[in-house]
């Protein structure tokens, strides 16, 4: 063999089992990392867990902090509660709701009061805004919390059939995957429906 | 007299060769910044696939797996050795070495452009076998996850995938050193022809 030949032999040689030498040195002490970097173990090894309680959900190596309710329910006299969320998207890139829709459960009595959904919204790289949440409840909702929450502050909800639709991508799941969620006044609220009152006076606007 | 000197050794350049010399050195640069295959799944996922830089985006956060990182180095270097090997053997085709640079030079473009794609489709067809995910090679195809990886969480993504210019550039070169290869066989017959008249 000429020493042409054998010098480009070695250099096909070296570039080849170079590279990676280095990473498995480098990760001579997590050899999956090799493969598997943080970031994808997270995902392969599934999802968030139970949201209860909550306010920061960390997954993939991202952080995500959870909308937050920002002031008070509004009602109209159609059975409808709205609702306003503040939501920062902590990504380097944009997220587009474009629908998000569920039922909304007492969690202590596993009976639907109503079903929710989210008007699209564009949210832009560490963008904050509000999430417009709108609860429809059905006409059983009143009787429900006349008759097993009077006088209670708050209401303990689940959301159950959750779906959201973000650009491209639908994520469904049941009510075991969130914790639940809390509407204060809400029953307030609902006692203030029942009572035929349009305004109440703890309630900063009513939408009609 | 020089330029006849000058002009006798521009006739002996294998043009092909110096061609496919210089496109492969651009295909490295252009492949460290677009993909030959991208797969894009709205604002939240895209996957650059490219022997030099194949990277992964999750809502904007970008990370590599090692293993392919590693890859992606050898591959450069082979390329940027096999783009300089390929513009000193067209330079001086008739040297008792071109052969050799030749050799080494021609089939690095056109194994890349291979390889590249038999592991895309063999990567494509093993998601569908082993975790029953349509991921489309080109064009837009629904594709719903394995439950086991969303802990029976319900995803549904309409992924869009498709080749990228950098690997028409890749092809060209690949073509380019191969009929490098061709006309040295020519231009040696023709020499071996004339020194034997």
């Amino acid at each position: 063999m000429n020493k042409v030949k054998l010098f480009l032999t070695v250099l096909s040689i070296l570039i080849a089992v170079m590279p990676i030498t280095v990473q498995v040195i480098r990760h001579r002490d997590n050899p999956v990392g090799l493969i598997l970097p943080p970031t994808i173990d997270d995902l392969l090894n599934g999802g968030v867990g139970d949201l209860s309680d909550a306010d920061i959900v960390s997954y993939a190596g991202m952080t995500f902090p959870l909308p937050s309710l920002s002031g008070a329910p509004m009602l109209s006299q159609d059975n409808t509660v709205k609702l306003v969320y503040t939501f920062t998207n902590p990504l380097e890139g944009t997220i587009t709701i474009v629908s998000m829709d569920a039922e909304i459960v007492c969690k202590e009595h596993n009976f639907t009061i109503g079903t929710v959904f989210v008007e699209p919204t564009t949210f832009e790289p560490h963008q904050t805004l509000d999430l417009n949440l709108t609860c429809i409840l059905t006409p059983q909702a009143t009787e429900h919390i006349k008759t097993h929450h009077q006088g209670q502050d708050i209401l303990n909800t689940e959301f159950k059939n959750f779906s959201v639709e973000l650009r491209d991508i639908k994520i469904e799941m049941d009510h075991r995957k969130l914790g639940p969620i809390q509407i204060p006044q809400l029953t307030l609220l609902l006692q203030t429906l029942t009572n035929n009152i349009t305004q109440h006076p703890f309630l900063p606007s009513i939408s009609r | 007299m020089p330029l006849e000197q000058l002009n006798k050794h521009l006739s002996q350049i294998n043009w092909f060769g110096f061609a496919g010399g210089i496109l492969t050195l651009i295909v490295i640069i252009a492949s460290l910044y677009y993909p030959w295959w991208q797969l894009t799944i709205g604002d939240a996922v895209k996957v650059n696939v490219s022997p030099m830089n194949t990277n992964f985006g999750l809502f904007g956060t970008n990370f590599k797996i090692p293993l392919i990182y590693a890859l992606n180095i050898g591959s450069i270097l082979t390329f940027l050795c096999s783009g300089i090997i390929m513009l000193i053997y067209s330079i001086n085709p008739t040297k008792p070495y071109a052969k050799d640079l030749l050799d080494f030079a021609w089939k690095k473009p056109l194994y890349s452009v291979i390889t590249s794609t038999l592991c895309l489709s063999l990567m494509v067809l093993l998601a569908q076998a082993l975790f029953k995910m349509n991921i489309p090679l080109i064009g837009t195809a629904t594709v719903s996850l394995p439950a086991q990886f969303t802990e029976g969480v319900a995803i549904t993504v309409l992924a869009t995938a498709a080749f990228q210019w950098p690997l028409g550039l890749a092809l060209t070169a690949a073509i380019l050193c191969i009929t490098a290869r061709i006309y040295h066989k020519k231009t040696t017959q023709q020499t071996t022809t004339n020194n034997n008249k």
